[in-house]
């Protein structure tokens, strides 16, 4: 019987897996991702890039790929990463452990992408997320472990993927796995029981996190509404939030709805303090320097025309 | 299908033993009764990541059939949650891997399993997991060095009884500490399912400086032949708390 688990797995670059069952050979490029339950590596099967997720316990391992072959029936736009193998492999000589692989998604994950790309990705974001989280709570299940590390921009598409099928919970079930941030229970706003508010809490948390006044990690705070009060950038969907923080969505298509009404508006008054409805643009900084353009463009053209 | 109960102690300490029985010998005893030991290491914040001292964190998990973790304070809370279901999820796996050694007459364990199948056998982990009964009793080290980590210790009690209260099956805790004032352990709390109850037992000061952690498992499990049946439970489950914990 196995026990003390360390789940992170030591591989080099250029190792090869081979599978024992299904004989398909993977080289290790690196390292692209650890979690609590194990790690992630960029590997290639030919000359194809590929994700490997291998774990000490095997059972992480199963578990995830019973999730990814459920999300494989879906139709439509990819819910998680696309499954492609599954098997075991000697690491070394005594170890032999089980991994999966799946697609590589070559992206940014979702802090990093607003922080380089603006504020203004919220909405378009949202509404694939949300989307994405309907398809799957339609299914029976929530996503569970919802945080900005395990949502990845694909810098190609520039569509969100949810990476990371760890958390996946069918409803009424106990969540299992999350992250405290993320967390409904931590916050005292609700119980670890799986049902469709409890991923748009977390969601709700993530666009909190976007705004740069907030500091959830840091701040020993423990009442998220306070921290929704200090939101400065987000003011114009604080009751979206809030509306969230207390579980009063009932399905992420509400909660898109509402997004999405806020979003129109915003197109509307582009005057308003938060009035880049284009993506790309970052609010205030690079309205200054448009509207600075402009003015000297307008200058110039008084100068040399009259 | 009825299901049993998983035993389960969940030790928090922060370093070694360093006086009584050795613990990794009583760890194993503790195991044979059928009873899973897991350990939790808590680190200080300006520890390495394998500090020597705590290596018998695992010895001592791996002698009790549990699973062992070393972290520091902050993650506390996703630790105690994480550690206690890989330990249930390892020893229903030891209950399932007896049934296929029935089936197919050997060791088999669910890694011999071709992946499809091995699918369907966790399925069926997953659902007892989630179903089982389940008694964990929490053993908090509360030596001088833990002092400023009970904080980080109590968060994450009350975070573990949140995540069981979220399970279909059944559970009570209990919980014990060690040292405290003229004796090995002290219970804080008998075995209850009430969440509440956690904040108002913790204990607000810290015993002396030795860590008789052999000795206080051994006692502490003593307290699993005390655990309330199901029936006796639910007829008056408020009463049976003493409720002189309370304030003092």
């Amino acid at each position: 019987m196995t026990s003390s688990i360390h789940p992170t797995v030591r591989l080099n670059k250029h190792q090869q897996l081979k599978g024992i069952w299904n004989k398909r050979t993977y080289v290790i490029i690196r390292l692209i991702g650890e979690g609590a339950r194990g790690s992630i590596y960029l590997a290639l099967l030919g000359n194809r890039y590929v994700a490997l997720k291998i774990s000490q316990d095997s059972s992480v391992i199963t578990a995830e790929v019973n999730v990814l072959k459920m999300l494989k029936k879906v139709q439509g736009q990819p819910l998680g990463p696309l499954l492609l193998d599954v098997d075991d492999a000697y690491v070394s000589q005594s170890s032999k452990l089980a991994f999966y692989v799946m697609e590589y998604i070559d992206g940014v994950p979702l802090g990093q992408w607003i922080e380089r790309e603006g504020l203004s990705w919220m909405f378009p974001i949202s509404f694939q997320l949300l989307s994405q989280l309907n398809q799957l709570h339609q299914l029976g299940y929530i996503y569970g472990d919802l945080k900005p590390d395990n949502i990845l921009i694909d810098k190609r598409t520039k569509h969100a993927r949810l990476i990371d099928v760890g958390g996946v919970t069918a409803f009424n079930r106990s969540i299992r796995e999350y992250t405290t941030w993320y967390d409904r229970g931590y916050w005292k706003m609700g119980d670890r029981r799986a049902e469709p508010t409890y991923d748009l809490f977390a969601y709700a948390v993530c666009l909190l996190n976007m705004d740069p006044h907030v500091k959830i990690q840091k701040s020993s705070e423990r009442d998220i509404l306070k921290l929704l009060n200090q939101a400065k950038s987000l003011k114009p969907i604080h009751h979206v939030l809030n509306h969230a923080f207390h579980g009063k969505y009932q399905s992420a298509l509400e909660m898109k709805k509402d997004l999405e009404h806020i979003n129109a508006q915003q197109m509307k008054k582009p005057q308003s303090n938060y009035n880049t409805p284009s993506p790309k643009l970052n609010v205030w900084p690079e309205t200054i320097g448009i509207s600075s353009i402009i003015f000297i463009h307008v200058a110039l053209f008084y100068y040399f025309i009259l | 299908m009825k299901t049993g109960t998983i035993r389960q102690i969940l030790l928090i300490t922060d370093g070694c033993s360093n006086q009584g029985e050795d613990p990794i010998k009583v760890s194993s005893m503790i195991a044979q009764k059928g009873i899973a030991v897991n350990v939790i290491g808590v680190l200080d914040d300006d520890q390495t990541e394998e500090p020597v001292g705590l290596s018998e964190v695992n010895d001592i998990a791996n002698s009790g059939n549990g699973i062992s973790r070393i972290v520091y304070a902050d993650v506390l809370s996703e630790t105690v949650q994480t550690v206690t279901r890989q330990a249930m999820t390892q020893t229903i796996q030891g209950f399932v891997s007896k049934e296929l050694k029935q089936i197919f007459g050997k060791e088999t364990n669910e890694e011999d399993l071709p992946p499809e199948t091995r699918g369907e056998v966790q399925q069926v982990v997953e659902d007892l997991g989630e179903t089982v009964d389940l008694q964990v009793l929490i053993l908090v080290d509360t030596s001088a060095s833990m002092q400023h980590k009970m904080e980080a210790v109590k968060d994450a009690i009350d975070d573990f009884i949140l995540s069981l209260q979220a399970r279909a099956g059944n559970h009570y805790y209990s919980i014990f500490q060690f040292p405290a004032r003229n004796q090995v352990v002290k219970e804080l709390l008998p075995w209850t399912n009430d969440g509440k109850r956690v904040a108002k037992v913790f204990p607000k000061l810290a015993a002396g400086g030795i860590t008789p952690t052999g000795a206080a498992l051994k006692q502490a499990v003593r307290s699993f032949e005390d655990v309330p049946s199901a029936e006796e439970w639910r007829d008056d489950s408020d009463d049976i708390i003493d409720s002189s914990y309370g304030s003092s």
